[in-house]
């Protein structure tokens, strides 16, 4: 077994312990805080018994606290995340029905983050204490310090209501949305197997806000990361030497100043996606996007045990397995990283 | 040869993109933002909250419907004649209406529709839901039905106007029913199979729900429900309700709701744009918890009732779009009575009432509500607090979620509760049993907010209200008994709560009833 696959493995198996941590306490939370499932399925009403029994038998909340835990846990591990107790449905067909909508968007939303953060850092850092790199760190801040649900809404008042230039909300529009046929869920990638050039346009406008608003609430820390990184690079001897020796700035950045810098870039990178998905609960919100986050916060409100343990730990097993594909991402960018 | 596989490619592509544009073009589409559909939406018999309601009347028939006055008008029912004693109802059903599958509504729908309400016994609003274990429906011939009641009910008709009672297509349930799900219980919840004006297109979880126009739908009947005048209803869903108003001034939707107060009254100065109102009967109320001291005694919420001024948050907070209280019975319910005098803004009473009360120092007290129930309550709780902070009432407040407020409510675990009131199927019977009547005692949780010591004559007439038909007797009965509510000060009724639309000026024809029905078949653009 090779150095890299092991550590996979392991990183993996560390996940187990992590979740049922995870799922253990988000059970108890739930459990503690005030608000009943069955009254708000009820909607307030005094009940017979038998209907109350029922109900209660129905959404598994009639047996001991500890018995509920360890039939959800076994449930769990066996791959079944229960049915929501306000729908019905089962929580991990909700899931993966809502999982391609919130990772087009995480990554349309990287995209801009990874282009917009990564760029403003260099141009940062190779033209640094210069009014443009002073522009750039007041940019970096304001982007990170900014509210995303304010931000949203302020990009669409300006491109939608005042310019007409981009829809508002949702992730397709009215025309398309009754000749649309999805294959993946992934609409972007959907479009283009379907060849419906139509659709690709209206489903690219559609994503432009979403993700340039949770693009830019990661930029800050991405800019600013990539500033310090860069700066730290250009100040050591083998770029001085490379320096000396004639080479031009530009080859002097790309070529030996990059590779070393990218490597606590990535780390934050990783570490973003976290960011993103607590991100993506305002920018779903705001936007319409119907992704696990939106379906989170509903089942928040209606004390859906049973879609918020799911959708919790769905989110936890996503971020995990981002974070393994970073570290793995090491070995690729620095030769002395091994596994 | 690759060159003309991509010239012919090219050319599929613009041909079917032209071909949609056109196809687009000629469909009128009615687009409506709304923050969810609700739970179960498209199944009249399964229990779920409110929200769903408005889906209903869309793609189901009642055997009976009313209008917005109370009115009962025949729908799918031809006429219908009651036994003297209320206990044998008859309907005659209209002929050759057929569901969106095609199948024949007839009696046996109708008994086959009424079976599955009591079969998947879920607790919804229908009260088939109980009295239908012990009564029986009777499928005379093929277009006649009957139902033998178990005990006398003259308000039968009132309830079957309801959106649970819709009919649906046995054939439909029985091809999705399964072993485990008898009633297709799971298939219905986001499908539909009944009569009404528009049938299901597309659902997207989260994201839409499409109704296309029933283009074999028989007609309706005038004035009160018609044929779709719209080719498709595009449903979608935006939780944020900022974004509805944005997407509302962009174009991108037709109809925007449950939007907040300040939104609405930016959008009614936005060009092309309109806010219209519509009364519901629900109303915004103080309810104290009536068996805990000190708000068991009577000269305690008097106290309140004149230490509030309620005229302020209808004209400050609400900015006058909502409607005065006179009692519990809403504009447009039986029992209501706009003379009668409501309690007076007078600080002096209010004190000189709680000192009687026994209380010349005021009291602690905390006041719940949950924000998600209504935007407004959280400006209106500290508007209540400053108020009762005038008599000496020391109000905590303390914001729930709605679930936690209501479960609150049941274990009368409360002081004071900010709440939104609504009549079920608009007759006052269901609104005065809330407040007057004794607790069953063989309910689970009771109205913590009812009154307690209510004289035992009171809980009587509120009986007798049920058993009773004749308009003009239930108006004054009701009126009566809202009187005798109010000087008790059972509760503070604050406002009745319209339903506001904010739509676009091309719009026309939009009715919101008073039983919650969003009569989209009435509607048309330019």
């Amino acid at each position: 077994m090779s150095g890299l696959l092991r550590y996979a493995l392991q990183r993996l198996a560390l996940t187990v312990p992590m979740i049922l941590i995870l799922l253990t306490v988000i059970f108890l939370i739930l459990r503690v805080l005030p608000g009943d499932p069955v009254s708000a399925m009820l909607g307030g009403r005094p009940v017979p018994p038998e209907v109350l029994q029922s109900y209660r038998v129905k959404m598994g909340v009639d047996k001991p606290i500890p018995a509920q835990y360890v039939t959800y846990i076994g449930g769990v591990f066996r791959g079944d995340f229960g049915s929501s107790m306000r729908t019905s449905t089962p929580v991990l067909r909700e899931l993966f029905s809502r999982f391609p909508a919130t990772i087009e968007l995480a990554i349309f939303g990287l995209l801009v983050a990874g282009i917009l953060g990564f760029s403003t850092g260099i141009i940062a850092a190779t033209r640094a204490d210069r009014p443009i790199d002073h522009g750039i760190r007041i940019f970096h801040i304001a982007s990170f310090a900014m509210p995303l649900f304010w931000l949203g809404l302020m990009f669409q008042v300006f491109f939608a209501v005042k310019l007409g230039w981009l829809p508002v909300a949702g992730r397709l529009g009215g025309d398309v949305a009754f000749t649309f046929q999805p294959v993946t869920g992934f609409y972007v990638l959907d479009a283009i197997i379907r060849w419906d050039g139509q659709s690709l346009a209206d489903i690219v406008l559609h994503l432009i806000l979403p993700a340039l608003t949770l693009g830019i609430a990661m930029t800050g820390l991405l800019g600013r990361m990539s500033r310090a990184s860069m700066l730290e690079v250009l100040g050591q001897d083998y770029v001085t030497t490379a320096r000396a020796k004639g080479l031009r700035e530009r080859l002097v950045v790309t070529r030996h100043a990059l590779r070393n810098a990218l490597i606590p870039i990535i780390t934050v990178f990783g570490l973003e996606f976290a960011v993103l998905m607590g991100g993506a609960v305002l920018t779903e919100t705001v936007f319409s996007w119907p992704g696990i986050a939106s379906y989170l916060m509903r089942a928040i409100n209606a004390r859906d045990y049973t879609a918020i343990q799911g959708s919790v730990v769905f989110i936890a097993l996503f971020i995990s397995v981002i974070n393994l594909i970073v570290d793995l991402l090491y070995s690729a960018v620095d030769p002395r990283v091994r596994y | 040869m690759k060159r003309s596989v991509r010239m012919a490619l090219v050319l599929l592509l613009g041909v079917t993109t032209a071909l949609a544009f056109v196809a687009a073009a000629y469909a009128t589409d009615l687009v409506y933002a709304r923050p969810s559909l609700g739970t179960k939406f498209l199944d009249p018999h399964q229990g779920g909250n409110s929200g769903r309601y408005q889906n209903l009347n869309l793609v189901y028939d009642t055997l009976v419907f009313s209008d917005d006055g109370g009115t009962l008008y025949p729908l799918l029912a031809e006429w219908w004649e009651a036994s003297e004693d209320y206990t044998q109802w008859t309907f005659q059903l209209r002929s050759g209406i057929v569901f969106h599958d095609g199948t024949p509504l007839n009696a046996a729908a109708v008994k086959f529709s009424f079976d599955r309400i009591v079969g998947i016994g879920n607790h919804t609003v229908a009260q088939w839901r109980y009295m239908g274990k012990d009564s029986t429906i009777e499928v005379v011939d093929d277009l006649t039905v009957r139902f033998k009641l178990s005990k006398p009910y003259p308000l039968f008709l009132t309830e079957l106007v309801y959106a649970c009672y819709g009919i649906i297509s046995p054939t439909a349930v029985q091809q999705h029913a399964t072993a485990a799900d008898p009633w297709a219980t799971e298939y219905f919840s986001s499908n539909e199979c009944g009569s009404g004006p528009f049938q299901f297109a597309e659902y997207v979880p989260g994201e839409r729900l499409i109704l296309a126009k029933n283009t074999k739908y028989w007609g309706g009947v005038e004035g009160v429900k018609c044929a779709a005048k719209v080719d498709r209803l595009v449903m979608r869903i935006v939780p944020d309700a900022t974004t509805r108003a944005i997407m509302l001034q962009s174009g991108e939707v037709d109809i925007a709701e449950q939007l907040p107060v300040d939104l609405l009254g930016q959008l009614a100065t936005a060009p092309g744009i309109k806010v219209e109102y519509y009364p519901l009967q629900a109303f915004a109320e103080i309810q104290f918890n009536g068996g805990k001291a000190p708000f068991n005694n009577e000269k305690v919420r008097q106290a309140i009732s004149h230490a509030i001024d309620v005229d302020s948050i209808i004209n400050g907070v609400e900015r006058g779009h909502v409607l005065p209280m006179y009692g519990v019975a809403t504009q447009g319910m039986i029992g209501y009575d706009p003379t009668r005098q409501r309690p007076t803004y007078d600080v002096a009473l209010a004190k000189q009432l709680l000192a009687e009360a026994g209380y010349p120092n005021g009291f602690d007290a905390t006041l719940i509500w949950a924000t998600e129930r209504r935007a407004e309550f959280d400006l209106e709780a500290v508007l209540i607090q400053e108020y009762l902070g005038q008599i000496g009432i020391r109000l905590t407040l303390q914001s729930l979620a709605w679930s936690a407020e209501l479960e609150k409510q049941l274990n009368a675990d409360f002081d004071m509760s900010l709440m939104t009131m609504t009549s079920g199927t608009g007759d006052p019977s269901s609104i005065f049993d809330k407040y007057l009547a004794p607790p069953h005692p063989a309910a689970v949780g009771q109205y913590s907010f009812r009154w307690v010591d209510a004289p035992p004559i009171v809980a009587e007439l509120v009986e007798y209200g049920t058993t009773i038909w004749d308009p003009a007797t239930r108006q004054h009965l009701y009126a009566f008994l809202d009187a005798v509510g109010t000087a008790a000060a059972v509760n503070i009724p604050l406002y009745q709560i319209p339903v506001a639309f904010a739509m676009r000026s091309n719009v026309h024809g939009f009715v919101y009833d008073t039983l919650r029905r969003a009569c989209f078949y009435f509607v048309s653009k330019d």
